[in-house]
């Protein structure tokens, strides 16, 4: 069992504190994505976890030892660069025998194991081949295959897909979720600004923004329970629509909202706290119901024909602009008026300082 | 060539651009390169006008023999060679050590890969003095330093002892051009992929063994690029050895032997026989190196 632990992880770059503090658990044999914008924090919190940083204060520990001072060799890590990082002028399986041959291994046992990893990967016809004469999807497979064949505890993926073309991304990312099928106990954290890939390799996702972290979930979680306005916005595409909110508790029970001048609904839901306290109302555009009597009357400003959906962006008369999301294809013009409802299971309310207000339905 | 008349009207430009460069070399190098091959061929000296062509005679004669049966000759290739694979080797292996130890990121570096070049950048003859200087047998600073720290018993005079003499010059070289190759060498490590060595921290590979099979190969071409210049430069040695040592035979390379026989002996003949000779060495050698080594100039070696 390798579990993984970060206690108070800080890290400075002279003067700059550029993570503040994580703390998380990682059970033996989950996939944890870090996900997050350019600059979040996520590259560094891995290269932490490798050893390839020193950490400036907090524990790490890996089955129970604090492993801080331990470089990464002694750390059971094996790490996919974004870059491949593959070594230049040797041939594929020098490439993978490379790190192996270290450990004195008689040479027979290392042809095995490399053949072995290499047939896993279908990289048996390249294997005498220069990285170079590989194409971008090969020289992936070559750097996963070095990291598997020295059977880690832990595997470390940093943005290891960014450098491929969308479909090859696609059958990557197929083969990154086969190898974690295929080695149920080790660890995988993986490192990625790209949300499809979080959301569909993802046991668990810890979303990070300016060396904190946001919140930790399920994939699903994040998407439905987004514990803020940030992990709201970040998770879905196209993002969260936010609308300025004036709430109120209704007579008749449930939440009385106001988003400007004539345009008032009531939800039937609750919150904790006191109801004034929430200032945005989170609505995702696939959420949008076009309903004749909806709360939200819209003019449309354009509309995107995606063919299997559609994307209609309006503007609200406050000034507010909302983008809904339907399928099929749509016939709405720009300037046309369109009413859309807000189902209350779908809605999300925030408060000022950006927390989830927590609504329930009634 | 056949192509359009677009491939035409470029090879004419290029033509055009090169022939000032093609003509200065020809009058610069060209010129005095053939009249030294000629003269070779002759009995040509600055004592007398006239001189006639005489074949190989200057190369090897019944009478006295020539260049090739010239004991003082094969004494200079013998000191050119020593020199040549003694200076260069320490070079190459002080060079990369130093290049390594500047790639490394620390505070002041800048000043220190500076400071690092300053013996590169004294002329070779303010350096030649100042060595002959501190090596002086009487008031030199290294015999008073090998006295004092007791390594030496007595002065020695280091310049006027045949078997000391050139391994001063060799040190003196090592010490002057090590710069250069750390130079050169430093710029081939900064051209490495940084990730790959971050690879071989995860997996573990003793920085040792990153070196010899990953470093180094990857720097192996611009390594030899760099043997290879300071291989050519020392095999035509001159200033060094005639700033220290005049021309003592003990010291003497091919060069100073040319030009002793062109200009204490007059012997224009002679001279341009050694010097064509000299120049014959350089191009094989370096056609060997350069064969031996697979080293394409252009690019890449693999």
């Amino acid at each position: 069992m390798t579990e993984l632990s970060l206690r108070g992880l800080r890290k400075s770059f002279g003067g700059h504190e550029a993570i503040h503090g994580v703390d998380l658990d990682i059970p033996s044999g989950e996939f944890v994505v870090f996900v997050g914008p350019s600059g979040c924090g996520k590259s560094t919190l891995l290269r932490l976890i490798a050893g390839l940083e020193d950490i400036s204060a907090g524990e790490l520990s890996i089955d129970g030892a604090v492993v801080n001072a331990l470089p990464p060799a002694k750390r059971g890590v094996a790490m996919v660069f974004q870059s491949y990082a593959l070594y230049p002028h040797m041939t594929v399986f020098e490439n993978i025998a490379f790190g192996l041959t270290l450990k004195r291994r008689d040479k027979a046992e290392v042809d095995r194991r490399v053949r072995e990893v290499a047939a896993t990967l279908e990289l048996t016809e390249l294997l005498e081949r220069l990285p170079r004469e590989l194409s971008g999807g090969q020289r992936q497979r070559v750097a996963i295959g070095r990291a598997i064949v020295r059977q880690p505890k832990v595997f470390l993926f940093d943005e290891p897909l960014s450098n491929l073309d969308a479909s090859l991304r696609t059958q990557m990312r197929g083969e990154i979720a086969n190898l974690h099928e295929r080695l149920p106990d080790v660890t995988m954290i993986y490192v990625t600004h790209d949300q499809v890939e979080a959301m569909t390799l993802a046991d668990r996702i810890v979303v990070l923004r300016d060396g904190r972290v946001e919140q930790v979930g399920r994939p699903l979680e994040l998407y439905h329970q987004p514990a803020n306005l940030f992990v709201a916005g970040f998770i879905g595409a196209p993002s969260m629509n936010f609308l300025a909110v004036q709430v109120s508790a209704a007579a008749e029970g449930g939440l009385a909202c106001r988003f400007g001048e004539g345009l008032e609904t009531t939800l039937p839901l609750g919150i904790g706290g006191a109801p004034e306290g929430v200032k945005t109302l989170g609505i995702r555009p696939e959420h949008l119901e076009e309903h004749p009597e909806g709360a939200l009357a819209v003019t449309v400003e354009r509309v995107e024909n995606l063919g299997e959906s559609h994307l209609v962006h309006a503007r609200l008369p406050g000034g507010a602009t909302l983008i809904a999301r339907g399928s099929g294809a749509v016939e709405a013009k720009a300037g046309a008026k369109l009413r859309y409802a807000l189902p209350p299971g779908h809605v999300h309310l925030f408060l000022e300082d950006g927390r989830s207000a927590a609504a329930r339905q009634l | 060539m056949q192509g359009s008349e677009l491939t035409r009207a470029k090879v004419r430009s290029a033509l055009v651009f090169l022939a000032p460069m093609l003509l200065a070399l020809a009058l610069a190098a060209g010129w005095p390169l053939g009249r030294t091959l000629w003269f070779a061929f002759t009995d040509a000296s600055l004592t007398d006008n006239g001189y006639s062509f005489i074949g190989f005679e200057n190369f090897w004669n019944s009478e006295w023999g020539g260049l090739l049966e010239d004991g003082n000759w094969w004494q200079a290739v013998g000191n050119t060679l020593y020199f040549t694979f003694v200076s260069v080797a320490l070079e190459t292996v002080l060079g990369v050590g130093i290049a390594l130890a500047l790639d490394v990121p620390f505070r002041g570096r800048a000043i220190v890969r500076a400071a690092v070049l300053i013996p590169w950048a004294i002329p070779t003859v303010v350096s030649a003095k100042m060595w002959g200087w501190m090596l002086h047998d009487q008031f030199g600073l290294i015999n008073d330093l090998g006295m004092s720290l007791g390594l030496l018993d007595q002065p020695v005079a280091w310049m006027a002892n045949s078997a000391t003499a050139l391994t001063a010059i060799v040190a003196v070289d090592v010490w002057k051009t090590t710069p250069f190759m750390a130079l050169l060498v430093l710029a081939a490590l900064q051209m490495l992929p940084r990730d790959i060595y971050e690879a071989a921290r995860i997996d573990g590979i003793h920085p040792v063994r990153v070196f010899f099979r990953v470093t180094l190969p990857l720097i192996r071409p611009a390594l030899m690029v760099a043997v290879i210049f300071r291989g050519l430069d020392a095999l035509r040695a001159f200033d060094l050895m005639y700033a220290m040592t005049a021309n003592n035979e003990s010291t003497m390379t091919m060069s100073v032997f040319a030009r002793q026989q062109l200009v204490d002996f007059q012997d224009v003949g002679y001279g341009s026989a050694a010097a064509a000779l000299l120049f014959v060495m350089v191009a094989v050698l370096t056609a060997a190196v350069l064969t031996l080594g697979r080293v394409r100039l252009t690019g890449g070696a693999r």
